[in-house]
């Protein structure tokens, strides 16, 4: 073993390193030089044979000619794999404009996220919800509320009658005020939110046979209408928006007294006028009104000592102002496309 | 309501502009539907003078008639009229005229001759004028005089919606400019004077509880009298027909004071007067042209021999007055108004009369309409004699509530003094009386305090009063458990893929049917349905759900999730007739897709129905049955259980012969009955993950036909292992040999890893206890 033959080693394994052409055969060429039975490995088992001194310089070119090995393999490995990669990397190419695929998310439906809307903005103002049956007793639905059978008021709400005798589809969801009267049995203060279906012998573009309504009732010594007039003006900010405006107007119901009718900016024109709001620049929203004496005493409670107020929204008419919708027949069409539409953001987290 | 803006000044002169008007009437609660200009098609129809007359020369029923226009512009038209004669004042409207029935006038050419515009009759102006062709006006207005000026000017008439409290007393223009003078601090003439009756006995009441009060006065006339004009041209302005004079005045005396009188041909009516009931089975030809079966609920007006009108509601044609009628004998009465409004809803007859008696009147007006009426008569000229007259029942006392202006304010909220809350009353008509407010005659709608309170806050404005916020201790609003549940799983279903979708309450027993469902005799059938699809209240949400993926479908191929959670109703429980169910529907069609098709899976809904129970707790157990409710697959179909062992739904697939009804080939479905009580209470067990690495073993057995996966899972939970954490199928193929399934046993320990061995050891414990179910090992 001599030292030229062991300095044309590093020239023969640089040139086979670089004759392989893929990881495999590099593996097999670093097999020869560093495996078991290479001939790097072997040189150095052989160099107990030597003598002490040959043993010295043949062992630091051995080493040399080891470390070399070793730098010139991870090199050469190094640059394969990227090589590799590079190579893969092209293979793989893919069009990346293709469609993606949507997560099969679900939805709740407009009027659900609406009901929620209002609902979480009286939670805030510590009404607590209440619920009372579709299939009502006439009296809740019409006598405690002081629409006795043969009043003019029973010519505005034409309902839908069943064949259970004395029971009615609610016209509304008040009878929940009587109700809530009821079960709260002279507590005061009493500060409910009732929202539900309710049903009308009603069907064209803005009126459905059923629909959703929220109804509120407080009572306490001393609530006014001023105090309505500053809930009602909470709760529009709240759902419509600091910008918006709101109006009262004197309105009859047989069970408030007075009552009132809010109206907010129209949201067409926003206050201009336009066909929406016949030229008035304001739309309707909901009836009030200070709970009549004879209500309250139908629930049981005082008109010589207590009054309240209460009002009525429809859920639907909300939601098409804050959706943005121009018949009301859509929301209970179910039509996924019209759905699909309330998937994107809406700009309000809360809804 | 029509509201004329010149018939309102009758009352208040000083009214300021119509769009004042409007906006007050506004705030005091009267809904303006509309505000428009009236007259202004008369516009361009102006007063001319005939200068010559001489007869077509190719039509003898023709004249060439000229006229001299303003600054003596002469024009010639040809006419067809028998009258107009030179030196006549007539009405002429030029071509480009748009008439009132619609017409545009040209210039035509008749029998040769050209004739631009028109010489116009009353009729074709839209008034009455007595039997004349062209309209000869007497006035003495210049040459040149818009018909308009004669009318007055424009108008403004006012649609206007009315609440049924303004309805007992606003339908009429006194009542009207009464709150618009109050509300503007302008004088306001009441323009009422009394009638004196007679003492002649003329008629009899029967019912005086229907009846209180019953007036009746005979006026002589002229024969062949005109409508004064002023008088037609309100009427015209409100959108009433002119009919004949004797009419006319009631039509104006209704609207100016709101009191329907009648008038009947006293020489039609035999004997004296009779207010009664009508007898079952009496027969009335009212004036709409019809013939009325009445019964004893109705209540006549009758002479001696017959019913002579439908009271408060319509006249009957034997009695009506015409053009020869000389002796009126005017009805002016005071009825129970919920007896009118019943005849008036029984007979569908919502006439002027019946829509205001229906709602009530002012009693005091049995006494003063009838001198308006006089009034009017003697105006025209063709009053000859005040006849005998009688009036039965007595004006009632007018009405008093205590005043108590406090209550006032604290219902209101506001800090208005004694003397403004009485001044706004006393604007309104009310007045200050010994023992309270005096309430004006007319408003039987007022009864306490919280209706003055209504009043003066109406008259101010809402807008004064100061919104402010209640004052109460403070306690979080309360959700209710029950539907803060039903909420959740609203949600979790939201978050599964699934579209909440609502549904009408009405089915018909068709559509059951046509879903495979048999209707129950425990359904509540809608008495007065808006259609034949909408019958009986939903005894199941599947129907609409199934007929919303068809609608869906019939538009466009996509496949579907829905779910419902709402009501469905029964008359089984006694005093609650209604449950919340939940309903999920999924069409099961693979569809097409890059790079892999989306195809829906049966066990996808059953996963989201174990997902769900676990997440929300629901109690639920279920189990695979041969049979069910008749319209699901008895194939593919599990019962679901509440926790004490009772049916309270099923999941599995339509029968596919019914899904194809709903354009879908496959139906995935799944329907439960709600419970009430929120989910089970469940501990909280969250356990530290494992920190060993698992062992996962895949084993292909085959499997005999009628083994389900439910008991090799038993078996698998009978070894008892600690390390077994899962078996999963994850593989299946069919092949001559029969069922062979791949599963994946998971194995893993809480404090060691495991060796080799001890999985073995389970995998041959497990093989051996399915051997004897015929299970093999697949070679």
């Amino acid at each position: 073993m001599d030292a030229q033959r062991l300095d044309s080693w590093k020239d023969e394994m640089t040139r086979e390193v670089m004759k392989a052409e893929s990881l495999t055969e590099l593996q097999t060429v670093r097999h020869q030089w560093l495996g078991r039975k290479g001939k790097i490995t072997n040189a150095m088992k052989g160099l107990s044979s030597l003598s002490i001194e040959d043993r010295r310089t043949v062992g630091q070119q051995l080493n040399g000619i080891r470390e070399y090995a070793l730098d010139l393999f991870a090199q050469r490995e190094q640059e394969m794999e990227l090589q590799e990669e590079t190579r893969q990397l092209q293979e793989e190419v893919y069009d990346m404009t293709l469609p993606g695929l949507w997560p099969d998310v679900g939805l709740l439906h407009p009027i659900t996220r609406t009901r929620r809307l209002i609902e979480d903005v009286f939670l805030r103002m510590g009404f607590s919800l209440e619920y009372g049956p579709e299939v009502e007793d006439e009296w809740y639905n019409f006598e405690a509320l002081n629409i006795p059978a043969d009043h003019p008021a029973r010519d505005m709400q034409d309902s839908f009658f069943i064949d259970l005798p004395g029971m009615v589809l609610r016209t509304h969801t008040s009878p929940v005020q009587i109700r809530a009267m009821k079960k709260y049995d002279g507590a005061l203060p009493v500060r409910i939110l009732a929202p539900g279906r309710a049903f009308r012998r009603d069907d064209d573009a803005t009126h459905v046979p059923m629909f959703f309504q929220v109804e509120a009732l407080v009572i306490d010594r001393g609530i006014s209408l001023a105090d309505l007039k500053g809930t009602l003006n909470i709760m529009a900010h709240e759902l419509l928006g600091d910008g918006i405006k709101t109006r009262f107007r004197p309105s009859y119901f047989p069970f408030t007294e007075p009552s009132m009718e809010m109206d907010v900016t129209c949201a067409s024109c926003r206050g201009a006028g336009c066909r929406v709001c016949k030229e008035t620049g304001w739309v309707e929203i909901l009836g009030s009104g200070m709970v009549h004496p004879q209500v309250l005493k139908n629930g049981g409670y005082d008109p010589l000592t207590v009054s309240g107020f209460a009002f009525g929204l429809g859920i639907e008419r909300l939601t098409m102002r804050i959706f943005g919708i121009d018949d009301l027949r859509l929301l209970y069409q179910n039509d996924m496309e019209f759905l699909s539409q309330f998937q994107p953001y809406t700009g309000r987290p809360g809804l | 309501m029509i509201a004329s803006y010149r018939w309102l000044q009758r009352f208040v002169p000083e009214l300021p502009s119509p769009d004042v008007v409007g906006e007050k009437l506004t705030q005091l609660g009267w809904e303006v539907v509309s505000k428009k200009p009236w007259g202004l098609w008369y516009e361009p129809v102006e007063l001319v003078e005939i200068t010559k007359r001489v007869k077509h020369p190719h039509a003898d029923h023709l004249s060439l008639i000229t006229v001299r226009r303003r600054d003596n512009v002469l024009t010639t038209v040809v006419s067809g009229a028998s009258n107009g004669f030179a030196g006549d004042r007539v009405w002429y409207a030029q071509p480009g005229t748009r008439l009132i029935d619609g017409r545009i006038l040209e210039t035509v050419t008749m029998r040769g001759i050209d004739s631009p515009g028109m010489l116009l009759s009353a009729h074709e102006l839209g008034f009455e004028a007595g039997p004349q062709d062209l309209w000869i006006w007497d006035g003495d207005q210049p040459l040149g005089t818009h018909f308009l000026d004669v009318l007055g000017g424009m108008d403004t008439v006012f649609e206007l919606e009315l609440t049924p409290n303004l309805a007992i007393f606003g339908q009429n223009m006194r009542a009207l400019s009464r709150e618009l003078a109050a509300s503007l601090s302008l004088p306001w003439n009441s323009r009422s004077t009394e009638f004196s009756y007679g003492r002649v006995p003329m008629a009899n009441v029967i019912d005086a509880q229907a009846c209180p009060i019953y007036g009746l006065a005979e006026f002589r006339i002229k024969p062949d009298a005109v409508t004064p004009l002023w008088i037609q041209i309100l009427l015209k302005s409100i959108g009433q027909r002119l009919i004949h004079p004797a009419v006319d005045l009631t039509n104006f005396v209704l609207w100016d004071i709101g009191q329907p009188l009648h008038a009947f041909d006293a020489d039609k009516v035999d004997g004296k007067i009779e207010v009664r009931n009508a007898v079952d089975g009496e027969v009335l030809a009212t004036l709409d042209g019809s013939e009325r079966t009445l019964s004893s609920y109705d209540l006549v007006i009758a002479d001696q021999n017959r019913a002579l009108a439908l009271a408060g509601v319509m006249g009957g044609s034997g009695s009506a007055v015409s053009l020869e009628t000389t002796r009126i004998l005017l009805e002016s009465a005071h009825f129970d108004a919920q007896r009118i409004f019943q005849t008036m809803r029984r007979h569908q007859i919502y006439s002027d009369a019946a829509l205001h008696f229906g709602k009530g009147t002012d009693p005091h007006a049995v006494v003063t309409a009838p001198a308006q009426y006089q009034n009017l008569l003697a105006e025209m000229g063709i009053l000859e004699e005040i006849g005998p007259s009688q009036m039965i029942g007595i004006i009632p006392p007018s009405r008093q509530v205590p005043f108590n202006p406090q209550g006032i304010r604290q219902l209101l909220g506001v800090g208005w003094s004694d003397e403004r809350i009485l001044d706004g009353l006393e604007r309104l008509g009310f007045e200050k009386g010994e023992t309270g407010i005096v309430i004006p005659s007319d408003r039987h709608d007022v009864e306490g305090t919280p209706d003055l309170a209504e009043e003066v806050a109406r008259l101010y404005g809402l807008d004064e009063i100061e919104p402010r916020m209640f004052v109460v201790s403070a306690s979080p609003g309360r959700p209710s458990t029950r539907v803060s549940y039903q909420e959740l799983i609203r949600n979790s279903l939201a978050a599964a893929g699934y579209w909440e979708v609502i549904t009408r309450s009405f089915t018909s027993p068709s559509r059951i049917q046509r879903a495979g469902m048999r209707p129950s005799p425990d359904v509540i059938n809608v008495v007065n349905p808006l259609r034949d699809e909408e019958t009986l209240l939903r005894p199941s949400l599947l129907p609409g759900m199934l007929e919303t993926l068809e609608s869906n479908r019939a538009r466009r191929d996509i496949s579907l999730s829905l779910f419902e959670l709402a009501p469905v109703y029964t008359r089984e429980t006694p005093d609650f007739w209604q449950y919340d169910e939940l309903t999920v529907v999924r069409t099961l069609e693979a569809r097409k897709r890059y790079p892999r098709p989306d195809s829906p899976h049966l066990l996808e809904l059953k996963g989201t129905l174990e997902w769900l129970n676990q997440k929300c707790g629901m109690g639920l157990s279920w189990k695979q049955v041969p049979s069910g409710p008749e319209f699901m697959h008895p194939g593919r179909l599990l019962a679901i259980y509440r926790r004490d062992g009772s049916v309270v739904g099923y999941l599995g697939e339509v029968r596919p012969r019914i899904a194809q009804r709903y354009h879908a080939k496959r139906i995935g479905v799944w329907f439960m009955r709600i419970s009430d009580d929120p989910g089970v209470e469940i501990a909280s067990r969250i356990r530290r993950p494992m920190r060993y690495p698992e062992v996962v073993r895949d084993l292909s057995l085959i499997v005999p036909q009628g083994v389900s996966y439910q008991t090799i899972w038993e078996i698998s939970h009978q070894l008892q292992s600690s390390i077994l954490q899962s078996l999963t199928p994850i593989d299946h193929y069919r092949g001559d040999f029969g069922h062979s399934w791949t599963f994946r046993l998971v194995f893993q320990s809480e404090d060691k890893t495991l060796t080799d061995e001890e999985v073995e050891r389970v995998i041959q414990q497990f093989l051996q206890l399915t051997q004897d179910l015929g299970v093999t090992m697949r070679q």
